[in-house]
């Protein structure tokens, strides 16, 4: 979903309750918000129910959506918002989820005849992935996968945009260092 | 340090964020090191990868959340099955409406390669990947479906986002050596006024712009050849075996005189110790084998990124042969052809004029 889908369909919703909206935004953000929500909770029940929490404030301030300028980071900040309640509800111990989260990125889980690329390089990339630290992962993937900014990923962690970068390029070398090399140039 | 700073600007590119002074020294970057040029392409080729949409799950999730979201007082009623998103029409939608379409229709792989987890990324507008090599400098990348090319120098390579749905297909300006992964998905490679045909295969391209013919040379696998220029026929290539075809634009120069030349088959040309010189500059090395002075300077122009300009058109049009050379200066190249072939040269930084 980029950032102007999901602006035209808050849109729709709020000057039409229009319900296809509704429903285009809901199953748009589902998976990623899910994900986005469980590196959070660490739990997938209740990362559902936060999901469908973050959907019921959608609409119900539908109508003051249309003053918000960046919907896209702003769905994420609600997620984020809720998920951070949940946990305080249940009384768990606070804790740093960005140094936790548990995120995994889904589009590199592929079966390697559909990537094309041989299965040893597949696992190699896959583990090189795993292998990130937590923080540089959830980065790395609300940046691919999530497409958000890195202003906007600055402003959800409550980190320096600077910290965004390097931790961007922290997960490219790392990828990087799991391609073997085959070729050296005199 | 130049290698972080490498991943930084890598990583903004993929992610949008690039201004275009940090394009500029990126480019300064991979120009400097070709070498990442190789990791950059798998990484981006990761990159553009989308997770399957998990469209079931997703859907009965919201009919869950409508459970819910029914008790609201300002819910309009139940929600109608039949007004699926998918029915909204605009300009953009129906496009991708039919793009996944023929997506599907085409193969199950491309659908999982391209779907992107939202309908909203578009698929038909991805860019063209392309990678170019200046003069003086070779490279070695592999292609999404692993399929690993050299590009010789001032070589340009092409394809577009769906490379690998139905069809493998690349374009060539320049020269290339091409080792073709296995596949039943044809691959096809575009250059100059030929189209080649491969399954998997190993073979030397040399199409450049401004050179007379385009060879093709066969290393391992076998290929067709098929040419607009000559419709209905088609030249099947087996190992070790070069097919030499004149390039359209010199031939309407060239006119009646040389139509016999126009397709020309041969064998592959060895060196003493059985180094095939079609394919030799992929192992670095220069040889010239049998050709005009005049091919030699092109060649030569290419590999040292230098302007050779021969005075004397007798000697241009002199056989020559020599090399291999690896690591000689441009100068030790041309002193050890002047030995057995006899003619004076100048340098004058990147210019070298060459006289009788």
């Amino acid at each position: 979903m980029t950032a102007s889908d999901c602006k035209q369909l808050i849109q729709r919703i709020a000057l039409h309750d229009d319900i296809a909206a509704y429903k285009q935004l809901f199953t748009g953000y589902h998976s990623a918000l899910i994900h986005f929500s469980h590196s959070i909770i660490n739990s997938k029940e209740s990362a559902e129910e936060v999901v469908s929490d973050v959907f019921m404030k959608i609409w119900n301030l539908r109508h003051s959506l249309l003053n918000v300028e960046n919907t896209h980071l702003y769905i994420y900040v609600v997620t984020k918002n809720l998920s951070i309640n949940r946990l305080q509800k249940n009384k768990r111990e606070a804790f740093s989820f960005i140094d936790d989260s548990v995120v995994q990125l889904e589009s590199v889980y592929f079966d390697p005849e559909q990537l094309m690329i041989t299965a040893q390089m597949h696992e190699r990339l896959t583990a090189a992935i795993a292998a990130l630290p937590p923080k540089c992962r959830l980065i790395f993937k609300l940046v691919k996968e999530d497409g958000l900014k890195y202003k906007d990923v600055a402003e959800l962690l409550q980190l320096s945009v600077k910290t965004v970068e390097a931790q961007m390029s922290i997960a490219l070398k790392r990828i990087a260092a799991s391609i073997p090399f085959s070729f050296s140039h005199s | 340090m130049p290698q972080n700073q490498f991943w930084n600007l890598l990583a903004k590119k993929f992610a949008g964020e690039i201004t275009p002074s940090e394009v500029e020294e990126l480019d300064i970057l991979v120009r400097q090191n070709p070498d990442l040029l190789f990791t950059a392409q798998h990484i981006q080729d990761l990159w553009e990868l989308k997770q399957k949409p998990n469209n079931a799950s997703a859907e009965e999730a919201f009919a869950k959340h409508l459970t819910r979201i029914e008790q609201s007082a300002d819910w309009p009623g139940h929600y109608p099955e039949s007004s699926s998103p998918e029915k909204i029409s605009s300009p953009t939608r129906k496009k991708k409406i039919f793009a996944f379409a023929s997506l599907i229709a085409i193969t199950a792989l491309a659908f999982y390669f391209f779907t992107p987890l939202t309908n909203s990324a578009p698929v038909a507008e991805a860019h063209v990947t392309e990678i170019s090599t200046k003069a003086g400098s070779r490279t070695k990348m592999v292609l999404p479906d692993s399929s690993v090319v050299w590009l010789n120098a001032g070589s340009k390579i092409s394809y577009n986002p769906n490379f690998g749905i139905g069809k493998r297909e690349v374009q060539l300006s320049g020269e290339a050596f091409f080792d073709v992964q296995h596949s039943s998905v044809p691959f096809y490679l575009n250059t100059g006024n030929i189209k080649i045909k491969v399954l998997g295969t190993a073979f030397n391209v040399k199409g450049y712009p401004n050179e007379k013919t385009v060879e093709t040379s066969l290393v391992r696998g076998s290929l067709e050849i098929t040419s607009p220029s000559r419709p209905g026929e088609k030249f099947i290539l087996k190992p070790n075996e070069k097919l030499v075809i004149l390039n359209q634009s010199s031939r309407t120069k060239t006119n009646q005189a040389k139509k016999q030349n126009i397709v020309i088959l041969s064998e592959l040309t060895l060196t003493t110790d059985s180094t095939i010189i079609e394919t030799a500059w992929v192992q670095n090395q220069l040889i010239f084998h049998d050709e005009t002075f005049e091919a030699v300077a092109r060649k030569m122009e290419r590999w040292y990124n230098v302007r050779i300009d021969i005075k004397d058109e007798n000697l241009g049009q002199k056989k020559v042969g020599g090399g291999p050379f690896e690591n000689e200066t441009v100068e030790q190249a041309l002193n050890a052809l002047r030995l057995a072939f006899n003619f004076n040269f100048t340098k004058n930084e990147n210019t070298i004029v060459i006289t009788r």
